[in-house]
């Protein structure tokens, strides 16, 4: 998606074509509302963010000029409003230092997995009847995948949420949170590896 | 030569493009002759794509024409 094209939607969607907001909705809502809900975590708070972003989007939509991508431009408006929305809750949430968190040493695997040199010593097994067609079809699969993507931290659920559930290019993921290209990857990494492991919980040798 | 527990941190890194020299040569070692690194980077493919075929969440059906409303009040 080139800034040209986002420029294009915008000016049909200002002359008052219908369909191009349409597409622009279709295009953009499913990010928007997981992304203010890894940030807001209240779900109905979190729809309501979205609602008044998307409002606050399509008001100030004259004023897109296509030099960030419309994306990134619409992430710092919802951003801004879950920002608010957390600061009524109560909730101190990591909207306003998601790209300065400082980056913890976290293991992606239990040191108890491995032997005293760091190879391992329980091995992970391979999983039974494992294609991510059949996994998603097993509802326990799908809510321990939901219930591990609601204990991640703000910064790891946001970017694995753009990256992986949404399929953004990291170069979009580091503009839209403000992250660094290196601390995006190892937030991405360590949100992958905590939902592998409780994939494992669930497939794994001691599961059976 | 690295180990598993440092191969498990670098898969993501390696994927993306970001290992080079020693690293990257070390990596791609390790992961020719490591079955169980190879095995868990292959659970991590599936973490991923399980991820990837989580179905979107869909706009509520009047969010268009509230939106398209808005636009009409902005212009008169
Ligand atoms: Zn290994």
């Amino acid at each position: 998606m080139t800034h040209d094209d986002d420029r294009a939607l915008v000016a049909e969607i200002l002359a008052g074509d219908r369909a191009a907001l349409a597409r622009l909705v279709a295009r953009e809502h499913s990010w928007l509302v997981r992304l203010a809900r890894a940030v807001v975590r209240d779900k109905a708070v979190a729809d309501e963010v979205v609602q008044d972003g998307w409002v606050a989007v399509i008001r100030s939509l004259g004023s897109f000029e296509g030099r960030s991508s419309l994306r990134t431009w619409m992430a710092t408006i919802v951003l801004n409003r879950a920002k608010t929305a957390a600061v009524r809750g109560a909730r101190t949430i990591a909207v306003a230092h998601l790209g300065s968190d400082v980056i913890e040493d976290e293991d992606s695997v239990d040191r108890s997995r491995f032997g005293g040199v760091g190879f391992w010593a329980k091995p992970p097994e391979p999983w039974e009847n494992s294609s991510p067609e059949a996994l998603l079809h097993r509802r326990e699969v799908l809510a321990r995948v939901d219930a591990t993507l609601g204990e991640l931290p703000d910064a790891q659920r946001a970017v694995l949420t753009l990256r992986d559930l949404e399929g953004w290019s990291s170069e979009e993921v580091c503009n839209a949170l403000g992250v660094s290209e290196s601390n995006q990857r190892v937030l991405l990494h360590r949100a992958r590896a905590k939902v592998r492991t409780a994939l494992e919980e669930l497939l794994g040798p001691e599961s059976r | 030569m690295i180990t598993c527990r440092e191969a498990t941190e670098l898969h993501t890194a390696a994927e993306e493009g970001a290992l080079t020299g020693a690293k990257k040569v070390f990596y791609d070692l390790h992961m020719k002759i490591c079955p169980g690194c190879k095995c868990y980077r292959a659970q991590l493919h599936t973490t991923v794509d399980v991820l990837k075929g989580l179905p979107p969440e869909e706009p509520p059906a009047d969010l268009v024409s509230l939106l398209a409303s808005e636009l009409d009040e902005k212009k008169s």
